[in-house]
């Protein structure tokens, strides 16, 4: 494959504005994604539905903060491209699922893939972009030298068991209909299933790549769980309270499927006898009787006792620390564009509102 | 945002004590992240070599940094209590005070204190229930945290009635501070703190 100029290329690259700047790491990380399905042996019926979301236009924050990692240790974005396409690639692979796990109806504005093309088809192109992710990781060889390539497949390879880990927690946990989690539970869910592939392993193979695999990668799993935490519990309250057009999925999605968010786990403790046990009656529903009516009701308790004001301010806290432990995990990286950027993306995903 | 805002002038001070439970129990949990990644993957010492090179050399002392994060971290939380003015209360508090100290005690022991609640209004709550989060400490360790009761059949008109907490720490259980939250459901705005110290083996509670 060939690779894409991304944010560092070109004279005026450090003058270059936030908005810009990701939107160029998302071009060239989705460009060099979606070659993978440039095979003209592919059928269309696996190219098209596993193109669907490519072509759809996320935040593109994972392969952004890769990508501008890698720069900020020393690399170039070329370098960390291949890295970057698969985990773009793995990412697309893991919504079309958990759309289906979810049955979820929308995803950035449009019908879900299940929803489009069917769930036999939408499973099996999640399928495919899972595998085509394995042969973007195979272009590190070349780029990066085996050694490099073979502890970035390492660090993949752990994101990718800890993420269905934590997603299959999730799923037990709703179906085994648990309400005795606590937010120490709830946290370690999220590190497993949202933080790997979300924050932490962006920071660490980028820096991993950057830094010819130099790099000190303990403060990067400190600074990427509280970055991927905040940017996980925001995205539970956007759920609640966020604007569908803006943040592109059904609100209170989350409460209809009885997802154990903090602010679940928080209603669960606030409430009153009575109404913790109006709470459990509904996650006892199978998912064809929470009503809108239903969901209606549980979204008003939630708002009654405050859940989502504690969700808000136990994130504050997080990000917070996200915030300090950047400065610790970049101490030693010299003032870029790139490092810039990535302290810049801190307030970006844990204050957005999409 | 804006009843998340209102709700939060109320709750006052005590939004520093949710900030601060919520980066304490983040900290916990990736405390625990930390060995597991180790064991799993090692350090990267993968050289000092550019980019495309194969040769090797050690990296940084991840010990040495690591403590440097918690300190930073520390320091946070202190700014926190400095830019709150939040001392550490008496070992028994009333839930409006906020806080509830429990005594020091070792790794092994038990702590147990008294919490209040008090009903100030011409009205009896009825079905009142409580709840407690573990106490969250350092190097990812949590320690249980038992009420009793844990429901009430009526918190009467201008009534008080004692809780007991209990934390019993494990025998393996790291000295340090432990931070915990009881939520009431006749005042889910305003969670009480609880606050444990684990004193060291050698030293001996104070």
């Amino acid at each position: 494959m060939t690779t894409t100029a991304g944010p560092s290329a070109g004279p005026a690259a450090s003058d270059v504005p936030f908005a810009e700047r990701l939107a160029g790491y998302d071009r060239a990380a989705r460009e060099a994604a979606r070659e993978h399905l440039a095979d003209p042996d592919l059928s269309p019926h696996l190219v098209e539905p596993a193109g669907d979301y490519l072509a759809r236009g996320g935040k593109g924050l994972r392969p952004a903060l890769c990508l501008a990692t890698c720069e900020a240790f020393g690399g170039t974005v070329e370098d960390a491209l291949p890295s970057a396409a698969a985990l773009e690639l793995l990412h697309t692979a893991f919504l079309v699922h958990d759309d289906v796990e979810d049955d979820s109806e929308l995803r950035r504005g449009e019908p879900t893939l299940h929803h489009r093309y069917g769930p036999a088809l939408a499973v099996n192109a999640g399928d495919g972009l899972a595998v085509l992710a394995l042969g973007a990781l195979r272009d590190n060889d070349r780029r990066i030298g085996r050694r490099l390539s073979a502890r970035v497949l390492a660090e993949f390879d752990f994101m990718a068991r800890q993420t269905v880990d934590g997603q299959a927690r999730e799923l037990g946990w709703q179906r085994d209909n648990r309400t005795d989690l606590t937010p120490d539970d709830y946290l370690d869910l999220i590190m497993k299933k949202t933080c790997w592939y979300t924050t932490v392993l962006p920071l660490r193979v980028g820096a991993l790549v950057g830094s010819g695999g130099r790099a000190d990668l303990e403060p990067l799993l400190r600074f990427g769980f509280f970055l991927g935490a905040a940017f996980q519990i925001r995205d539970d309250v956007l759920n609640l309270v966020g604007d569908t057009r803006r943040y592109g999925k059904e609100p209170l999605g989350d409460l209809r499927e009885g997802k154990r968010t903090l602010i679940l786990l928080h209603l669960l403790a606030a409430a009153s006898p009575g109404d913790r046990d109006r709470v459990q009656a509904f996650l006892a529903l199978p998912r064809e009787q929470r009503t809108d009516g239903r969901v209606a009701d549980l979204a008003a308790l939630v708002h009654r006792y405050g859940s989502i004001a504690f969700a808000d301010e136990f994130a504050h806290g997080i990000a917070r620390s996200a915030e300090v432990s950047f400065a610790a995990a970049f101490a030693e990286v010299p003032d870029s564009p790139a490092r810039r950027f990535v302290a810049d993306l801190v307030p970006f995903m844990v204050d957005r509102d999409r | 945002m804006t009843e998340a805002v209102g709700r939060l002038g109320r709750m006052g001070h005590r939004v520093a004590d949710v900030q601060r439970f919520g980066l304490l129990s983040a900290a916990a949990v990736v405390d625990r992240y930390v060995d597991l990644v180790d064991r799993a993957l090692g350090p990267p010492a993968l050289g000092s070599a550019s980019v495309g090179g194969d040769a090797a050399a050690p990296g940084p002392d991840l010990r040495l940094l690591a403590e440097a994060t918690e300190r930073v971290a520390q320091a946070y939380v202190a700014a926190l209590d400095a830019a709150t003015q939040l001392l550490p209360g008496p070992p028994t508090v009333t839930a409006d005070g906020g806080r509830v100290a429990l005594p020091d005690t070792f790794a092994g022991g038990t702590a147990e204190a008294t919490l209040w609640l008090h009903n100030p209004t011409a009205q009896a709550v009825p079905d009142v229930s409580l709840a407690a989060t573990p106490l969250v400490a350092g190097a990812g360790r949590t320690v249980p945290l038992a009420l009793d009761p844990p429901r009430l059949a009526l918190l009467p008109a201008a009534g008080s009635v004692p809780v007991r907490l209990r934390a019993d720490v494990p025998p393996d259980h790291p000295s340090g501070p432990c931070w915990g939250l009881v939520v009431c459901s006749a005042d889910p705005d305003a969670p009480v703190t609880v606050t444990l110290r684990v004193a060291p083996a050698t030293g001996g509670p104070t």
